[in-house]
């Protein structure tokens, strides 16, 4: 039993990026009810961004996520304007949206394939140092990047709430029909939350980077388990993809414990709908 | 036997008080008209009947038979059919077909396809739809949808209709087309009709006897003539119409 | 004009059976049994994403179970995949039944994702079981009784089985699209409530639904194990769940010919795509394919059988005027 606080903080770890890429998911969700089928393909793109800032620029690992929030952030709302808006009023089903995402995640999967072949690539870091804290050894990189992750859900967090952008944001997602009636532009507002969560994940990616090698089928690795994640705390709640994702960290690092490496999928999975059932059922009870 | 008894029925939404203790009957073959003003329950009142809310408190009972456990599609094989206040065609199908599946799903189980278009020409050409019967529901218009909405609550074969607001943005003609299709359809075939209607003159006409609901509660329920003149119906609700009237 | 159109397609599917008479290319008919094998399990798919709207990315678990279940039975009982398809149907469909009865309570987007999750777990579940020999898979043997084993040394009588049984499917739907049955099953997509309010049960016909599609791509699935002459879990991935929806979104979602007219274009182009490309630089074909499905659904979302029926209608009438 003591390796749990080690496994805790492993788990607390990863869960923190599946609440990143999640809370990408669910902000796109949120306004434009279009489930992302790419989020993990654009991790995958924010990931070799950064290698290759990186390995050719040089750039300090821990300084790419800015560049590549950037760089994410134009290229999701070009996606969103070319591609998405043009088919939300059009015919066809809602699920054409989930289809045009996955055939986006073919694209680039595909393209990051034929471009870097299917290598594994990962990258030194100078200082692989570890510290102690209560009696844990925690890897000095890893705790700088659940620290950025922590900023910049926050940063989220108060630029959806405080700022009048992103009071836009939350308005669409509720009712973009009236948000429309009130003046906010929702084509420009799909296009920036489009960007943002592309950025998200790029950041994600960007951040996963020293502790994980990238390669073309990466985003597949993630993105189911960012879907848990959404679904388990609400479609469209940030709040829920943040605790979420660190609570299905921490299930599937001691569930890997309790059942062994290869059926924690399993159990992952299946708590994750009963949780989703119960949780409907409770909601219909209320009324 | 009475047709339908509201008996101290009331529905709260976590915490919020929709329906209130309200209690009246509704006699076999008569036209009661509910009114109030928005918000007063009307419609929840009608989800209650028709089976898409559960009662958290009190009974409706059916022609003798409490009803509050059976779910909606139950309570329209006893007899119940409604129209909502937002139309809800079947968009991708036809106008005939619409009505055609009120026919073969509904009291009368037909179950051959044609016989059912067929029985849904004859229903269409009496409430006045037979011309578009080809168009695909999304690209009527909202009249159009009211009447789609009433034609196959209707196909249904029902006893007990409720209709939310059919006559809610139409025109003087068409109001009284309306008016007519309805007293027509409790006439011919003595169906009992609970209607929610924000046209007055419309509703005092139909009306045997009207239900006026306030923040959930029942506030009156007497015959149009004496509705019209209530007190208290009229500072809550009629307000400005009795000047006009 | 609709005589037109139905002596159009009785010559094509004439074609399509005469084919093999003229042909023995091995590699050509391997296309085309791998096409109608994924036209067979749209078409399913289409069945209860279509015509009732639920939308599942999880029907790669029922084709699985249909493989597994045939397969087994071969393998361990010997027992004839021409009982074992069937049995591999019906036990697929009894399992969806049971396991997306609760999922229904679910709406939209959380309905499809609770699919994912299930495929997902189902193949962890099978990586992890003995009795299906884990992640090694199943290969299937041969014997010397072909047409009591269907295991063909040529690929013409699997050509044949698997059109006919595309042949029987699309039959079945034709005639499923205009009976009762399917009047409740679209009504139930257009809108639940209504349904209910026209004394249409929903729940009940999203698993009478739900039986029919599962069961079919159970069968598919057997088919196909029969066919390829091996199977593992990695056939429930979610890439196959995707692949056998696609045709019916590229086709026309809920409509008969949709997921017909989708398996015949994606297959086969992504086919092509791979023999002529390649030899410039692998993955290609690959990338091409992902464009071509970006632009038809950017552009026709509802689908191109619409689309082409309006064009083979304007070319029908210039045709006929000269």
């Amino acid at each position: 039993m003591d390796i749990l606080p080690q496994v805790l903080i492993n788990g607390i770890f990863i869960g923190s990026f599946y609440s990143l890429i999640a809370m990408g998911l669910n902000i796109i969700f949120g306004v434009m009810k279009v489930v992302n089928f790419c989020q993990g393909e654009l991790l995958m793109i924010g990931m070799y961004a950064s290698y290759f800032l990186v390995t050719v620029l040089g750039m300090n690992p821990y300084l790419t996520p800015v560049i590549v929030i950037i760089l994410m952030f134009i290229m999701g709302g070009l996606i969103q304007f070319g591609l998405i808006t043009p088919i939300l009023s059009k015919g066809g089903s809602d699920y054409s949206q989930i289809f045009l995402t996955v055939g986006l995640g073919l694209l680039f999967q595909n393209i990051a394939l034929l471009s870097f072949s299917s290598n594994y690539r990962t990258i030194q870091i100078e200082y692989s140092t570890s510290f102690n804290l209560f009696g844990q050894i925690i890897s000095l990189p890893k705790f700088i990047s659940f620290i950025v992750l922590l900023i910049v859900s926050y940063l989220l967090y108060f630029f959806l709430s405080k700022t009048d952008l992103g009071k836009k944001i939350r308005a669409t997602s509720q009712n973009p029909l009236g948000a429309r009636l009130v003046g906010i532009n929702d084509k420009q507002i799909y296009i920036i939350t489009y960007g943002i969560g592309a950025a998200l994940a790029g950041t994600a990616g960007a951040l996963l980077l020293p502790f994980y090698f990238v390669f073309p089928l990466i985003g597949e690795v993630f993105q189911l388990r960012a879907f848990v994640v959404v679904v388990l705390g609400g479609l469209g709640s940030i709040k829920g993809a943040f605790f979420g994702g660190i609570i299905l960290g921490l299930l599937e690092t001691v569930g890997a414990i309790i059942v062994g490496p290869s059926l924690k999928d399993s159990i992952v999975f299946i708590s994750f709908i009963f949780i989703l059932i119960f949780r409907e059922v409770f909601q219909s009870r209320q009324e | 036997m009475l047709e339908l008894e509201v008996k101290n029925v009331s529905k709260n939404f976590r915490g919020l008080q929709a329906l209130k203790n309200v209690n009246f009957n509704i006699e076999k073959g008569k036209i009661t008209g509910l009114i109030g003003p928005n918000g007063a329950g009307k419609t929840t009142l009608f989800n209650l009947i028709s089976g898409f809310y559960k009662p958290s408190k009190g009974n409706i009972i059916f022609c003798g038979k409490n009803i509050a456990n059976l779910k909606p599609f139950q309570r329209c094989e006893l007899g119940i059919a409604r129209t909502f206040q937002i139309p809800k065609p079947l968009r991708k199908i036809s106008a005939l077909d619409n009505v055609a599946v009120g026919f073969l799903y509904g009291r009368r189980h037909i179950n051959n396809v044609s016989k059912a278009r067929e029985l849904a020409l004859k229903l269409l050409e009496f409430t006045g739809l037979l011309e578009k019967k080809d168009f695909l529901a999304k690209d009527l218009g909202a009249e159009d949808h009211k009447c789609l909405e009433l034609s196959r609550a209707l196909a249904t074969d029902p006893t007990l209709l409720l209709l939310d607001e059919v006559m809610a943005g139409l025109n003087p003609v068409e109001t009284q087309r309306f008016l007519e299709l309805i007293q027509r359809i409790n006439n011919d075939n003595n169906i009992t009709i609970l209607i929610i209607e924000h046209v007055m003159s419309a509703i005092n006409k139909l009306s045997d006897k009207i239900v006026v609901l306030n923040y959930g509660e029942k506030i009156a329920e007497d015959v149009p003539e004496k509705i019209v003149n209530n007190k208290l119906v009229i500072q809550v609700y009629l307000g400005e119409e009795k000047q006009d009237a | 004009m609709k005589r037109i159109k139905i002596y159009f397609l009785i010559i094509a599917y004439l074609i399509l059976i005469l084919i093999p008479l003229f042909t023995d290319s091995s590699y050509f008919m391997h296309i085309m049994i791998i096409t109608y094998y994924i036209m067979f399990v749209s078409i399913s798919w289409n069945i209860l994403g279509g015509f009732i709207g639920q939308f599942s990315l999880g029907h790669a678990a029922f084709i699985g179970i249909g493989a597994y279940v045939a397969t087994i039975l071969l393998v361990n009982y010997g027992i004839t995949p021409w009982l074992g398809l069937p049995l591999g149907g019906i036990i697929s469909g009894c399992f969806a039944v049971i396991i997306f009865a609760p999922c229904f309570v679910l709406k939209g987007p959380y309905f499809t994702l609770a699919t994912i999750a299930l495929a997902a777990t189902l193949r962890n579940l099978f990586i992890n079981w003995d009795f299906v020999s884990r992640s090694i898979g199943i290969v299937l043997p041969f014997t010397d009784n072909p047409w009591i084993y269907m295991d063909f040394t040529s690929k013409k009588p699997y050509y044949f089985i698997i059109l006919g049984l595309v042949s029987l499917l699309v039959w079945f739907v034709i005639v499923l699209d205009k009976s009762k049955l399917g009047f409740a099953l679209k009504t139930v997509r257009e809108d639940e409530d209504t349904a209910a309010a026209i004394n249409i049960n929903p729940l009940k016909y999203k698993l009478i639904t739900t039986f029919i599609s599962a069961g079919l791509a159970a069968i598919a699935g057997g088919f196909y194990a029969q066919y390829i002459r091996y199977i593992d879990p990695d056939m429930m991935l979610i890439n196959y769940s995707i692949e056998s929806v696609l045709p019916a979104i590229i086709g026309g979602i809920g409509t008969v010919g949709g997921p017909i007219l989708g398996a015949l274009l994606l297959h086969p182009l992504s086919e092509f795509l791979r023999s002529s490309l390649s030899s410039y630089n692998s993955g290609v074909n690959l990338v091409v394919y992902a464009v071509v499905l970006i632009l038809i659904i950017r552009f026709k979302p509802e689908g191109i059988i619409g689309w082409l029926n309006v064009k083979f209608e304007n070319l029908i009438r210039k045709f006929v005027k000269k």
